[in-house]
């Protein structure tokens, strides 16, 4: 009964915590584009993501370790150093973008500027962190954003044509506007995959105790809470195409992105929208904060948890705190919260490299996951969608920034 | 998913083109996009005025939405008018243009909102057309 219990909640909270600032704007921006062109992308990431997150919980339920921690084990601190330098710097910059979504969704109720937010949105996810155990952070920012599943009425109240939807999930090329279309696809890629996201999941499976006995539980969350998360992607994508595309509006701001809640909820439009947009971004950001201890503690093996008196993981806890106000600093020097997340979800891909690799080495060997290792298909893929996504943000990113 | 593969290789070979193309001299399509993005903040302007008559957003909203939409354009405007090249460019000029009269009825538009004017906000909403340019 406790596994089926933890099997619901756990599909529940993956698609209450699926959409944040990366996946609404990159999903706003393609649908407005290019329509239901980029579904594709958007099913592609899913999938890869769904894959990742499940041999990260296996990893951790099999081993009892965290993927950081294995890497450090099998390759080595200095080996580390690298990706751990780069998910910090993709941390520090996807977190004062999240902090600065969640602010202007409190923009968008309130009139206030956005940079007021920045400190108040810090110090409450600062006191999260310091007062909530992981299944509270968890389980309660996952339930309050099932709002974002607003995105989702509102694409089926538009009633889009099925048949076009169902083809846009086989890759085509744009007749317009190439490079663009490129930098969306590394951008979705970047906002689904985030690398945070697979230290985060092993770790908490590590903090929930998940013994290789739960590994179907695993295996069923991961695989349908993320389909369904997903889903929500698809939901503001599609809301996107049938309502900002035909007005020619390509949302340059979340002012802007919010119009396409309109003709499905009127008044409650821009509430629900600040909701998903506030509830997203604030939970994400508390996530990457506490990515950010867990990877120093798990790198440099001090004591970790978020469920552990703070006292007794004083290193753990200064960690995330000093990240949280480096994000901060980011966030208060007034870069445009959109901007700055569709550049940090695109240099996403560009370390993803050298955060998956790693990862897939450690599934296919028995010291660490023993006769559960990875099939040769689920790694041949996964690795040559790492590689090209890699390849392809390399060339995208420094077009997008010369096209302004 | 090899369709998948297959496609993000033809997209690296599209987007290498697709550089060297910006770097060859893409001032006219540098301009083409500033001004596909005054159409878009035009369009999002009669968007916003358009839900804030039918009281569909609130004023709060509106004005927030339209101030917003005051600085991008303002962007695009410098950004525009950045170099002299850019202005010896017909389409440049006619950006501008267009960037400025955006500007004014964004400001009118603003200020008949702030003071919950309908009529002055429908008024200034005819000078910037329909929605959808088509």
């Amino acid at each position: 009964m406790g596994a089926i219990v933890d099997l619901l909640l756990g599909i529940v909270t993956s698609i209450g915590g699926f959409v944040e600032a990366g996946s609404i704007s990159t999903a706003a921006q393609a649908g407005a584009q290019f329509g239901f062109q980029l579904l594709w992308a958007i099913a592609a990431a899913t999938a890869m993501l769904a894959m990742l997150i499940e041999m990260s919980g296996r990893l951790a339920a099999v081993s009892q370790r965290s993927i950081a921690a294995a890497v450090r084990e099998r390759f080595g601190v200095k080996f580390q150093i690298v990706p751990l330098t780069g998910e910090l710097i993709i941390d520090v910059l996807l977190m004062a973008a999240e902090i600065g979504g969640a602010a202007t969704a409190l923009t968008l109720l309130t009139g206030v500027h956005w940079q007021w937010f920045v400190i108040p949105i810090g110090a409450a996810v600062w006191a999260v962190l310091w007062w909530c155990g992981f299944g509270a952070i968890e389980y309660g920012l996952g339930l309050l954003g099932l709002v974002t599943l607003s995105f989702v009425v509102s694409a089926w109240r538009l009633q889009p044509s099925t048949a076009s939807m169902a083809a846009s999930f086989i890759p085509t090329m744009p007749t317009h506007h190439h490079a663009q279309y490129g930098f969306l696809a590394v951008s979705i890629l970047g906002a689904t995959v985030s690398p945070y996201l697979l230290n985060f999941y092993s770790s908490g499976s590590i903090e929930e105790e998940m013994t290789e006995k739960e590994l179907w539980v695993n295996r069923t969350t991961s695989y349908l809470g993320m389909c369904f998360g997903g889903v929500v992607s698809m939901g503001v994508l599609v809301s996107s195409a049938m309502v900002l595309a035909p007005k020619h509006i390509v949302p340059d701001s979340f002012e802007q992105a919010s119009l396409m809640l309109v003709p499905a909820f009127h008044r409650w439009a821009v509430p629900l929208f600040a909701a998903s947009l506030g509830i997203g971004c604030f939970g994400a950001a508390v996530e990457l904060a506490l990515n950010a201890g867990y990877l120093f503690a798990q790198v440099f093996g001090w004591s970790w948890g978020a469920n552990r008196p703070r006292r007794d993981a004083v290193r753990f806890s200064t960690a995330f705190v000093l990240v949280l106000c480096a994000a901060l600093v980011v966030a208060s020097i007034g870069f445009d919260p959109l901007r700055l997340t569709l550049l940090s979800v695109a240099f996403t891909v560009v370390i993803m490299p050298f955060v998956v690799l790693p990862f897939l080495v450690l599934m296919n060997d028995p010291t660490y996951v023993k006769q559960h290792v990875s099939g040769p298909i689920g790694n041949g893929l996964l690795a040559a969608l790492t590689l090209l996504g890699g390849l392809l943000a390399l060339v995208v990113i420094p077009l997008e920034i010369l096209g302004g | 998913m090899f369709g998948v593969t297959r496609q993000f290789g033809q997209l690296v070979a599209v987007s290498l083109a697709a550089i060297l193309a910006v770097s060859c001299g893409g001032k006219a399509s540098d301009v083409q996009q500033h001004a596909e993005k005054i159409e878009s903040l035009r369009a999002t302007a009669v968007s916003v005025t358009t839900a804030w008559l039918a009281g569909d957003v609130s004023g709060i909203y509106a004005m927030t939405a339209l101030e917003r939409t005051f600085e991008l354009v303002a962007n695009e405007r410098d950004a525009v008018a950045s170099t002299p090249e850019n202005l010896t460019l017909p389409a440049a000029r006619d950006a501008l243009r267009e960037s400025e009269a955006l500007t004014r009825t964004l400001g009118a538009l603003w200020e008949a909102v702030g003071s919950a004017d309908a009529a002055s906000a429908r008024r200034h909403l005819s000078e910037l057309g329909p929605a959808s340019s088509g």
